[in-house]
């Protein structure tokens, strides 16, 4: 590897390249979105397209494995599955290179974060505010969530991060670089997603670094309201609580639908204590909170109105008891309500530090089912039944979350975790969902070989755009080879 | 066993989220981010850049030197562990913690851990860092100097008691270097009436060799440097410490008592105060009234060992406000987000240059404010960033509390 560290070093300079044991491992995240993870052999720094331009010359030359990597807020999803990988540290691109307030759009580089973009806009923008990650640390990259089809604190009402994205600029595997979505047009700003013919934006957003480097990404911004505030239903069971929430988000008014089971709140004081604590008399079994904006306290009231007319409703039907309005205080609003939040990592606590999301989508009907499974399934494992439940899209579609929390001291934990992902996944594939983010052992395997015709698709695009197979390979199984790994 | 057994619950619990690697100003009532807010906050990090200086990625190097995947002492790692001020931000910044049951994520713990498993193997103390370990075993300081000097900077005048209620602990930057601070604290001591000494025989207290992995070394023992200075306090009778060193101060109050009471069985029973403590209780007791006009528009530093490392904030910023026509303005990373000066930790004598280099960051951001001083409330970080400010060629002044609380008295 010395001769491809030097002439790394010749390409980024020598202070922005790593081969030493102590950096490489330094990378390394065994938890969030996967707890398959290797150090990598050697750690890039780029600045320029160029410089990436180059790197993936040299690695497609010597068909050295890459991956890119922004914010690195995907654990072990953003590092690499092989050994003597390259892993592109993107943080020194961090530019936010334009914002358009009339197209309302903003371009930003891989290594601008949440907190970077927010603070931007706050203090240039303040009537916009770009779609950051609701449950990701002001760390997470804009392009990062984007790129990766993240939960955003207005997923509710437009759908997944990667809804907004309006263009790419992507360094191919071969080292060429293309554009895509009305940026692709040297003379046309970055307003429209599309070009002519198929949607090549939407190609690379979920692809988790298989396709190639993202260096710029053009996304959505939205309107600031004036007025804004939560609103919560409490229910003593799922079937109590999801009809009711379906009715609320068909009213297309809601910006954020989120909540979970009564372990996502007392969990994080409780960890590692089976069976978990009894639930506390202030908490409701499950809940769904609802984040609301709007322009003028007429506005606000009325959608406080319908929400509370859907509510009276289901009420006389299963009983004040089974379904009610769950009463926040002032702080707990106030928490919900700033952004960036600082919630992300409140459950990697005392005496542990593993956690695992394993994010499901579904229809939004039957979230309920998923969720109850969900719990069953991890009390099974004796992990502590953490379950968080989003809408996306006005409900069209729903997000389920076990959160597995586990002691990553142990190599038999690992091993438990990987056993109830297996199982999940067997039964959550069964049940109509579709893993989110798949991962390597057990989603990318089980949902690819059941999918009709996608795979094959996926795998000929792959072998097209990145013929020598270097870009994150492991990840979604896209080759032959890795099939049969 | 290794030190960094103990805190391998702290390896551990990184989840990895990169919280650490800039500062939280809660939004004002608005929900307006201050401009203090998502800035840059760990030095070593911000130099370095790889993933390995930050707080979260040394956490997951504790990892992988854990379970044998690195070895401690490849060369690597020497600047990884040592590049490091140790000041605590990235501690700060981690959200961490179990309040019900005392916890919150030791991100220091584990790098000086690391650091002392570093030395024990023979590696590490770049720079001067092993040089001042075996001058503070002979002559009981870090600075190359002879200890019969140490107390050379007090006035002839002044008279001391052999018995006090209370010790003023000078410490080696005051006794050696910042000669003016240890004259103006006495100055003011007297001014208050207060019944004070000094040690016959004050030694280091040993925090350098605590922050820098010389815990027990062949050249050095840091428990036997706590010990006699623990004997000598008790020699005077006395049940208060005061310090004007935050470096001292962390080391008396929570070194010797708490983190590294084990290892130095230097526990003891005398209430510590910082300087600017003492004088604060002065002030509200009415013993001490600055009266005399100080026209002045001044920034405050908050020093990493007072501010972080012990929570000391408003003391400093009250004795400020008392001296009749000093303006007093803040910096945007100030309190517990404040940047550090750059000089703890061993990096001023590990990494001479690039302590300074840190510094000026911290200058310029006074600068901006339009200040004419940065004052700050130990001697270590006003010599550093006095440094900076000859390097940088700034027209700022740089002064301790103290010694503009006695310009008003």
């Amino acid at each position: 590897m010395e001769h491809v560290v030097k002439a790394l070093q010749e390409i980024v300079g020598p202070e922005n390249v790593s081969d030493a044991k102590p950096i490489c491992e330094a990378y390394v995240t065994r938890a969030i979105m996967d707890v398959s993870s290797k150090a990598p052999a050697i750690v890039v720094r780029p600045k320029s397209v160029e410089e990436i331009q180059a790197v993936l010359k040299l690695a497609n030359e010597k068909k050295i494995p890459v991956v890119p990597h922004s914010g690195g807020l995907s654990g072990g999803e953003a590092t690499p599955t092989r050994e003597g990988s390259i892993l592109l540290d993107l943080r020194r691109m961090n530019k936010i290179i334009e914002v358009n307030t009339n197209a309302r759009y903003m371009v930003v580089e891989p290594g601008v974060t949440s907190a970077q973009a927010w603070k931007h806009m706050q203090e240039n923008h303040p009537e916009y505010r770009p779609g950051i990650p609701d449950g990701a640390p002001p760390s997470a990259t804009i392009v990062g969530d984007h790129l990766d089809r993240g939960f955003h604190f207005l997923s509710t009402k437009y759908g997944p991060a990667a809804d907004a994205v309006l263009g790419l600029e992507v360094v191919l595997p071969t080292g060429e670089v293309v554009r895509t979505g009305a940026g692709a047009l040297p003379t046309a700003k970055w307003f429209y997603r599309w070009m002519f013919g198929p949607d090549l934006t939407g190609l690379f957003l979920g692809s988790q670094g298989t396709l190639g480097v993202v260096t710029k990404m053009a996304v959505k911004i939205f309107p600031m309201p004036k007025l804004r505030d939560v609103t919560a239903f409490g229910a003593s069971d799922w079937k109590y609580l999801i009809e009711p929430c379906l009715e609320v988000l068909k009213t297309e008014s809601i910006d954020l639908a989120q909540g979970g089971n009564y372990h996502l709140a007392t969990t994080r004081r409780a960890r590692y204590q089976w069976p978990p604590i009894p639930k506390p008399k202030v908490l409701p079994t499950v809940w769904m909170n609802f984040e609301l904006g709007a322009e003028s306290k007429e506005e606000l009231e009325n959608v406080k109105k319908r929400i509370n007319e859907i509510l009276k409703r289901y009420q006389s039907q299963y009983g004040e008891a089974n379904l009610f309005e769950w009463k926040l205080d002032v702080r707990n609003i106030v928490a919900r309500l700033t952004k960036p939040n600082r919630i992300s990592v409140p459950y990697a606590g005392h005496k542990g530090g593993g956690l695992l999301f394993i994010t499901w989508y579904m229809p939004w009907q039957d979230s309920g089912t998923f969720c109850e499974a969900a719990e069953k399934l991890m009390t099974k494992y004796k992990v502590s039944p953490v379950v968080w439940l989003a809408a996306v899209d006005h409900g069209r579609q729903a997000l389920v979350m076990p959160i597995v929390l586990f002691d990553p001291k142990s190599p038999e934990e690992f091993k438990t975790v990987e056993a109830l992902d297996q199982e999940m996944t067997e039964q959550f594939l069964s049940m109509g969902g579709i893993p989110y983010r798949p991962n390597l052992k057990a989603h990318a395997p089980m949902a690819m070989s059941k999918s009709l015709g996608y795979y094959d698709l996926l795998k000929r695009i792959k072998l097209a755009v990145d013929p020598n197979g270097i870009m994150h390979p492991g990840r979604l199984r896209l080759s032959e080879e890795e099939e049969k790994a | 066993m290794t030190y960094l057994e103990k805190f391998k619950e702290d390896a551990y619990n990184c989840l990895h989220c990169r919280l650490c690697t800039f500062t939280w100003a809660w939004p004002n009532e608005k929900g307006i981010w201050p401009k203090g807010s998502f800035q840059p906050t760990c030095p070593s990090g911000e130099k370095y850049k790889f993933e390995a200086y930050f707080g979260g990625g040394k956490s997951w190097l504790a990892r992988a030197v854990l379970e044998g995947r690195v070895d401690i002492k490849d060369p690597a790692i020497v600047d990884i562990l040592f590049a490091c001020p140790t000041c605590g931000s990235c501690q700060q910044q981690c959200t961490l913690e179990e309040p019900e049951v005392g916890y919150h994520h030791r991100i220091m713990s584990l790098i000086e851990a690391l650091r002392a498993d570093c030395v024990k193997a023979g590696s590490g103390l770049p720079g001067k860092q092993k040089a001042f370990g075996v001058h503070i075993s002979k002559e009981h300081n870090p600075y190359m100097e002879l200890h019969k000097d140490r107390l050379s900077w007090l006035p002839s005048d002044i008279k001391l008691p052999e018995k006090a209620e209370t010790v003023y602990y000078v410490g080696c930057t005051s006794a050696y270097r910042q000669k003016e601070l240890a004259k103006a604290t006495v100055e003011a001591f007297k001014k208050a009436n207060v019944d004070f000494t000094i040690l016959k025989d004050e030694w280091c207290c040993s925090s350098p060799l605590l922050r820098t992995g010389q815990w027990e070394t062949s050249w050095v023992s840091a428990k036997d440097v706590a010990q006699h200075n623990v004997n000598e306090a008790q020699k005077t009778g006395a049940n208060t410490i005061v310090t004007t060193c935050s470096g001292c101060y962390r080391a008396w109050k929570k070194d010797y008592t708490e983190e590294y009471k084990d290892l130095l069985n230097a526990n003891h029973n005398f209430q510590v105060l910082h300087t600017t403590e003492l004088l604060e209780n002065l002030l509200k007791n009415g013993e001490l009234q600055p009266k005399s006009s100080v026209k002045m528009r001044v920034t405050y530093h908050d020093p990493c060992h007072l501010g972080r490392h012990m929570g000391t904030y408003d003391p400093p910023r009250n004795l400020l406000k008392a001296i009749p026509d000093i303006e007093f303005v803040e910096m945007p990373r100030t309190r517990e987000n404040a940047w550090c000066c750059g000089s703890g930790g061993g990096v001023k004598s590990g990494y001479p240059d690039w302590a300074v280099e840190i510094s000026v960051e911290r200058v310029k951001e006074a600068e901006q404010l339009g200040v004419e001083a940065i004052v700050s409330a130990c001697p270590f970080c006003e010599r550093n960033l006095s440094d900076a400010i000859g390097k940088y060629g700034s027209k700022l002044k740089v002064y301790d509390v103290v010694e503009l609380l006695i310009k008003a008295l």
